[in-house]
Order: structure tokens, then C-alpha cells, then sequence
């Protein structure tokens, strides 16, 4: 049967898993924002966007507490975080498809990737941190 | 809700860690807990209150009882 009780490296798991996200949430915001300004693609950023990517998927699941070490409440403050952040960033689609379809304002494609990524995970990250300092999401939100 | 977690576990010579780690969390959902910021599952409490030696309702004091009117 598998042991459930958190161990130092499970610790160290998770440190090094919010450091991974922290590092990979950094490389797509940089490579979103020269998006957002320069509205094009090149290898440099289409390189830098992967890794981030990659670094920032490998490591979400360990950073909302949904592997080990399982922790309640880090679970509960990663799942309400990864819900509004979703939300959020679905609003944030609607508005610019709104405002793509009424305005003369084109988006290029390159634009609106960095636009959502940038959405996306700087959401994510600010309520991630925002609840966990918190402590709890009864106090937020009333429950 | 206020809570005598930090006394029972001073009273039981256990660190925030130790106890942490028996109850299989990380310490500072402890520390939150001892603050009084973070509500607990009903696994958690029991699992806390099962270390401590002591039931649930003495781990946890809920305020403001007295305000709310429960169907009978």
C-alpha cells in the first residue's frame, strides 16, 4: 500500500514544482507581452512560449496541491483559482471577440494568442497567491 | 470560529511541523488553522482532534451560535 504521508521530498517536490511554475509563468508573460507589442512570431519567442508552456504544464497540478503532497487547503485555494482564472480568461475571449466585431480595430493572430496567455496566466498566478495569503476562501467569498 | 489547537499542541510538545506531518498537510495549513483564517474538512478535525486527544467541539469554538436558528 502507498504510504500517503507527506515526506521531505515531497516537499522539496513542491517547491521545486511552484518554482518550475513561477520560472515557466515568467517566460510566457515575457514572451506575451513582445506579442501583444510586436504582433508577430519568431523563434526566439515560438521557443520560449513552448518551454514556458511546458514548464508551467508539468508543474500546475503539483502547484494546486493536486498531487503530492496533498494538501486540503491547497487544493481547495488551486481550485478556485484555476476556475476564475478559466472564467476570467473566457470573458476576456467574449469581450475581444465583441470588440473585434463591432470596431474597425483588427487583432492579428500573434496579438490575440499573447493577449489570452497573458490573461490566462496572470490570473491564475495573482489569485493563486491573493487566496493562499488569505488562508481560506470562506473569508472572500462569504461562504 | 476560534480554536485551542495552539495550546493542545504546545500541551502535547508537538511543532507545527510534527503536527503537520501526522495529519498529513503541509505546516502552514496549520499555522492558517491555528490563526483561525482556515475552515478544516470534516477529516482534517477529526484527524487533528484524534492526535490531540481531545473531540472535535473542544478543538473548535464556533462564535455567534446563539444568532442562528436551526430547523427542527
Amino acid at each position: 500500500m502507498e504510504n500517503d504521508k507527506p515526506s521531505e521530498k515531497d516537499d522539496n517536490q513542491y517547491k521545486a514544482s511552484r518554482g518550475l511554475m513561477w520560472i515557466g509563468s515568467a517566460m510566457l508573460l515575457v514572451s506575451s507581452v513582445y506579442l501583444i507589442i510586436w504582433k508577430t512570431f519568431n523563434d526566439t519567442i515560438a521557443i520560449t512560449v513552448l518551454i514556458g508552456a511546458m514548464m508551467f504544464i508539468i508543474s500546475f497540478f503539483f502547484y494546486i496541491g493536486m498531487e503530492r503532497p496533498k494538501d486540503e487547503r491547497l487544493i481547495k485555494v488551486g481550485t478556485m483559482s484555476a476556475t476564475w482564472s478559466w472564467y476570467i480568461t473566457l470573458m476576456f475571449m467574449c469581450f475581444l471577440l465583441f470588440s473585434g466585431f463591432y470596431t474597425p480595430r483588427q487583432f492579428q493572430p500573434a496579438e490575440l494568442f499573447g493577449l489570452v496567455i497573458f490573461v490566462m496566466v496572470s490570473t491564475m498566478l495573482v489569485l493563486n497567491t491573493y487566496f493562499n495569503r488569505k488562508g481560506d476562501l470562506e473569508e472572500t467569498f462569504h461562504l | 470560529m476560534k480554536t485551542r489547537m495552539k495550546e493542545l499542541r504546545a500541551r502535547h510538545n508537538l511543532t507545527q511541523a510534527q503536527l503537520a506531518e501526522k495529519v498529513e498537510v503541509r505546516r502552514e495549513t496549520i499555522l492558517f488553522l491555528e490563526k483561525g483564517k482556515y475552515n478544516p474538512s470534516l477529516k482534517l478535525a477529526h484527524d487533528i482532534a484524534v492526535v490531540l486527544e481531545v473531540k472535535i467541539d473542544d478543538l473548535f469554538i464556533f462564535e455567534d451560535e446563539s444568532d442562528k436558528t436551526y430547523l427542527s
